[in-house]
């Protein structure tokens, strides 16, 4: 395909992808600055849980999956990510040493519980891979749109509250405070948005584009401080998935798209954090 | 609650309350406005949580509280938790993100020179710019103090364990630029003060300004320098 031809096919994919990205990469960086990173994690396993779980109950109740719209399966995506977000909340009481450990235990658990539900019906097969690899390449134009249109309220609201991220990450991860009843509300967002982006991109786009940024510039960053940090994460975020999305459809159409996107983004975000200075 | 002007903070009887058990013996104490007041004791007495009562957080106590400033004028500065960030924050991002709290954006963004010129002391150009993970504790602290001082409807000052995780060198650093800035801009400040070290610079420095108050289960006392 030509590069006109692509942005044709793929008019409002791109923009979604690209706001979706640079929002994922902000919520990453303050996920991890909270030492989230594994809270993350259980969610948008969580969210993976509950679209299935919605589709096997569907099979259950005789409906023909190609009929149940994709979107009729968010409720139960967010409303899974939602117990399982409770859950990992409960190892604030652990001692800081063991947090970790019980947080990657509810997240295998969550997994196995994912796998075991998939067996009960090979139609879910198809279902599993598109929600844990992602698919981003078949999203309808349809859905594309009203996902642009979600990431556009999510993005104003998370540009508009930027400081008060900016503090209350300072304040968590250094002063152990978990602050106002606002703060809080800001970080169930924050992990709002990786579950409605497991349910729309897929498990293994949401984690790469929520951490691998920030991970980058973490690691090779030499100037500037925790705004500059964002900043570049949300431009990689906002280039680097698009990038490769296109890379994938243009120069590698027989790779997996998703996979090619990650490293795409691994590649773009360790470039922009060792050679780009602002 | 505060009624006379000159008094920040009295209490009768006052005790922190754990498991239905009073921490110390009770506590009868009037502090004057603009004294710096050293709060020290062994580990699990209630020193933090006597702060975090006077910073109007909800802590069970027996006795009463006489006297107490409202929130809107207490800075109260935690305990740190945690010495490395994730994001690299500076610690002129770090000043500025204590003195403003959740105030107007705007207000942040003009401020970012603004701090380091109001306090000098605690800042110099070289070190405005340098990560809070790579700076030495006493430049850090020097940071949080100097966000703090930058509050500006703040009348009490409230510090848990300021001088925890610093060498001996930084500790008399951290002390001097607290020093001068409570002997020129904050005459009229009142700090209280929770540290397990000896406050000699402050306590020199300041005179009858300074005072120690020692919880234990024995005793409580108030002692001011003549």
């Amino acid at each position: 395909m030509t590069f006109f031809e692509i942005l044709k096919l793929y008019v409002w994919t791109f923009p979604f992808l690209a706001l979706s990205s640079a929002m994922l990469a902000f919520c990453g960086a303050h996920l991890a600055a909270r030492e989230r990173t594994l809270q993350s994690l259980s969610i948008s396993q969580g969210a993976e849980l509950g679209s299935i779980a919605f589709m096997l109950l569907a099979l259950i109740l005789h409906l023909d999956l190609q009929e149940v719209e994709s979107w009729m399966t968010l409720p139960a995506a967010v409303g899974i990510a939602f117990l399982a977000g409770s859950f990992a909340g409960k190892s604030e009481k652990f001692p800081a040493s063991s947090r970790a450990t019980a947080l990657f235990a509810l997240w295998i658990g969550l997994f196995a519980l994912t796998q075991v539900i998939v067996a009960g019906h090979p139609a879910l097969e198809s279902h599993f891979s598109k929600i844990a690899i992602g698919d981003i390449a078949t999203i309808t134009s349809a859905e594309s749109q009203v996902l642009c249109l979600v990431s556009i309220v999510f993005s104003l609201v998370l540009f508009s509250r930027r400081w008060e991220f900016l503090r209350a990450s300072f304040s968590i991860s250094l002063m152990g405070n978990n602050g106002t009843k606002q703060e809080k509300s800001n970080s169930m967002l924050l992990l709002l948005i990786p579950a409605v982006s497991t349910w729309s991109s897929g498990f293994s786009l949401t984690c790469a584009t929520l951490f691998i940024p920030t991970t980058m510039h973490s690691l090779f960053q030499k100037a500037g401080g925790a705004r500059s940090h964002i900043i570049r994460c949300v431009c990689d975020g906002l280039l680097g998935a698009p990038l490769g999305l296109f890379i994938s459809l243009t120069f590698f159409p027989g790779l997996p798209t998703v996979s090619v996107m990650v490293l795409t983004l691994l590649s773009f975000s360790f470039v922009s954090a060792r050679f780009f200075k602002f | 609650m505060n009624s006379d002007n000159s008094l920040i903070f009295a209490c009768e009887n006052l005790s922190i309350v754990f498991d239905e058990r009073a921490l110390f013996e009770p506590l009868t104490v009037s502090v004057q406005a603009g004294k710096v007041t050293h709060i020290v004791g062994k580990n699990g007495i209630g020193k933090t949580s006597l702060l975090r009562l006077l910073g109007s957080e909800d802590i069970k106590f027996s006795g009463s509280i006489l006297s107490k400033p409202s929130p809107a004028e207490i800075f109260y500065l935690p305990q740190l938790q945690s010495l490395q960030s994730h994001l690299p924050f500076t610690l002129e991002e770090v000043a500025v993100l204590i003195g403003n709290g959740l105030i107007s954006k705007s207000f942040i963004a003009r401020d970012m020179d603004e701090i380091s010129k109001m306090f000098p002391q605690f800042f110099s150009e070289i070190q405005r710019n340098k990560v809070w993970n790579k700076a030495s504790g006493g430049e850090r602290m020097r940071a949080l103090l100097a966000g703090a001082m930058a509050c500006r409807s703040c009348r009490v000052l409230l510090l848990d364990e300021p001088l925890n995780h610093l060498d001996v060198h930084s500790i008399l650093e951290v002390q001097h630029s607290l020093l001068q800035y409570l002997r020129n801009e904050g005459k009229d400040l009142s700090v209280f003060i929770v540290s397990h070290e000896p406050l000699e610079a402050l306590s020199e420095g300041l005179g009858g300004r300074y005072q120690a108050l020692t919880l234990a289960n024995s005793e409580v006392k108030l002692r001011e320098l003549k």
